[in-house]
């Protein structure tokens, strides 16, 4: 039944996403054609000041298409999970021959994966404007003499340790992506739980108040810890140092998957026992 | 819920009713008024020299000097009547005195009818040699001052303070790690700054001022620079020093320069959120698994699993770096 329910979150999903997809990406390939374009009126003939506004306006826009594309896919995934659980839908939803455990997933993986997708394809956009925009100077052989040296740079000592931290960052990438989403379904829910109307604005408060919250305490810990940590952490040996580092990020992926385990489960117990769409 | 807000708001208004209560029975350790008076009395009449570099107080001569490393705070205002000549009074617009407690220093602001400011300084002209003695770095005793708590401070003689010369790294400086070193006149009626003490990795050096070429207006540790000092090496003047830095941060304001403090704060923060919690999420998530069934059971256990797992990290973590 996961499946199904997966087919069917993506589908809603991607109808609408493969349009910002398709506009990034057309928007960055002009974006780069436009910069060919500028660097070219400096460097040999001057082009009318339309032509100049247009082709800067172009990459303004391209910029502008990424942060609201990134800023839409996010919005997109939270419209899915409150239309399907707390709004006439959600009758339905919770009648089906289906765990609850299932529909809480498929809305974690679909969002991670929407989430992920759009970062990436991001990238690329970026990457297109970049790479067509300098297209001489980028398929240099300086250009790939200088990534070499940053791989072989990075991974000189300690190859295993730095392998693990690729892995490491990569999985935190994934549980900060599914603790920020099971942390905004918590308000959610949360918000539909207390108040039957004005469910949204009561979920975008109670997230703005946690937020707050945390981003204090973080502050002061910045404010004094991480001075301290990088302090202890210069005091180790060269060989002691990496391996401990890799264990200490080990630790923090670990608490991340606490807290996203502690935020499930309320939320499951939220979806059980509290519950009431009457 | 309403209890539970009720309760809060009680709780706050206690803490806060306390507080006051607490700052407001505390007696102020300062006098305000002594330091906004001066010996000088209101009516004598002051004039200037045509130059403006004498001032006289009646009968007393102030001349006009660098005043760059005086510690003395001017902070007595001046209403005495000022008498100008007439071709003074063409050219000023206003003048604005302050002086010392002891009345060895007066201070003159002068507005011209141009525009022009001048500020200067002056000095009790039988003052000025023992000044300019003590900027020569010629002076017997001296006293370093942590400013906290009130009266903390280290005599020293001068002889401590020409010992060998080393230059600091400015990585072994701590911004907050270094006071003021003060010579005064025979009578103290007239205090100098003429260097500073450093505490750099447990060691006392002192720098003066005249060798590194600089005044107490313009020098400031940072710490990406480098010093050039002389290190104190007699043990009782250490012995003092350390008396005195211990007070300096056992008191309310020189607690937070502690490099402790932050150190402390942060080792705090690190055990609540790395050891502390996980295993309060521990026990809370053992029992909850006890108590549960089906699905709950095996979420809690699931979160009972991962607090283990990093509190043992995290101990391993802390064992290494220990």
């Amino acid at each position: 039944m996961l499946r199904k329910i997966l087919k069917y979150d993506f589908k809603f999903l991607f109808k609408y996403w493969w349009i910002g997809a398709v506009i990034s990406l057309s928007l960055s390939v002009a974006s780069g054609f436009c910069i060919r374009l500028l660097d070219t009126s400096l460097t040999e003939r001057e082009l009318p000041a339309v032509v100049n506004s247009s082709a800067t306006s172009v990459i303004a826009l391209s910029i502008i298409s990424y942060i609201a594309f990134s800023i839409i896919a996010m919005i997109l995934i939270f419209i899915r999970f409150y239309k399907n659980f707390f709004s006439d839908e959600g009758y339905l939803t919770f009648t089906l021959p289906v765990k609850r455990t299932h529909l809480i997933n498929s809305k974690i993986i679909t969002s991670v994966i929407i989430e992920l997708a759009t970062f990436v394809l991001i990238g690329l956009s970026v990457a297109f404007m970049i790479i067509i925009g300098f297209w001489e100077d980028f398929w240099t052989a300086k250009t790939w003499d200088t990534i070499c040296k940053i791989f072989e740079f990075y991974f000189k000592d300690h190859v295993l340790c730095r392998v693990a931290y690729i892995i490491e960052a990569l999985i935190l990438i994934v549980l900060s992506v599914i603790f920020s989403n099971l942390f905004l379904f918590c308000c959610i829910t949360f918000a539909s739980i207390i108040t039957k109307k004005a469910r949204v604005i009561t979920a975008i408060g109670i997230y703005y108040g946690v937020n707050m919250v945390i981003s204090f305490a973080m502050q002061i810990f910045m404010l004094f810890g991480i001075g301290t940590i990088t302090d202890y952490f210069l005091e180790l040996s060269d060989k002691m140092l990496e391996p401990i580092v890799c264990l200490s990020g080990l630790g923090i992926i670990l608490l991340i998957g606490l807290f996203c385990s502690i935020l499930y489960n309320l939320q499951y117990y939220m979806i059980d026992r509290k519950l009431n769409l009457i | 819920m309403k209890k539970i807000i009720a309760l809060f708001i009680t709780a706050l208004l206690l803490i806060s009713s306390f507080s006051f209560t607490a700052f407001a029975t505390e007696e102020p350790s300062f006098n305000f008024e002594d330091e906004y008076t001066t010996i000088l009395s209101e009516k004598t009449e002051i004039t200037f020299s045509d130059d403006f570099k004498t001032l006289y107080f009646g009968n007393d001569e102030y001349l006009r000097f660098s005043s760059q490393n005086i510690y003395n705070d001017m902070l007595a205002e001046l209403n005495n009547k000022i008498i100008l000549s007439p071709k003074q009074e063409k050219e000023i617009k206003e003048i604005m005195l302050n002086a010392d407690k002891k009345g060895v220093l007066i201070g003159a602001y002068i507005e011209y009818v141009d525009g022009a400011t001048l500020s200067s300084t002056y000095i009790k002209a039988e003052y000025l040699e023992e000044y300019n003695k003590i900027i020569e770095n010629d002076f017997n005793e001296c006293v370093v001052d942590f400013a906290y708590p009130e009266y903390n401070t280290v005599k020293l003689s001068a002889n401590l303070l020409s010992g060998k010369t080393v230059t600091i790294k400015d990585i072994e400086i701590n911004v907050d790690d270094y006071f003021p070193v003060l010579a005064s006149s025979a009578d103290e009626n007239l205090i100098v700054e003429i260097g500073i003490v450093i505490l750099s990795e447990g060691d006392y050096y002192y720098a003066s001022y005249k060798e590194l070429g600089t005044s107490r207006d313009m020098y400031f540790i940072y710490d990406e620079v480098s010093v050039t000092a002389h290190k104190i090496t007699d043990a009782k003047a250490i012995e003092s020093l350390n008396a005195a830095i211990k007070k300096y941060y056992d008191s309310d304001l020189g607690f937070f320069y502690d490099d402790n403090f932050t150190k402390k704060i942060s080792d705090i923060f690190i055990i609540l959120v790395f050891g502390i919690l996980p295993f309060a999420l521990l026990v809370a998530f053992t029992i909850f698994a006890i108590r549960s069934k089906q699905i709950y059971r095996k979420m809690c256990i699931i979160g009972a699993s991962l607090s283990a797992a990093e509190l043992i990290v995290f101990i391993i973590v802390a064992l290494l770096v220990i």
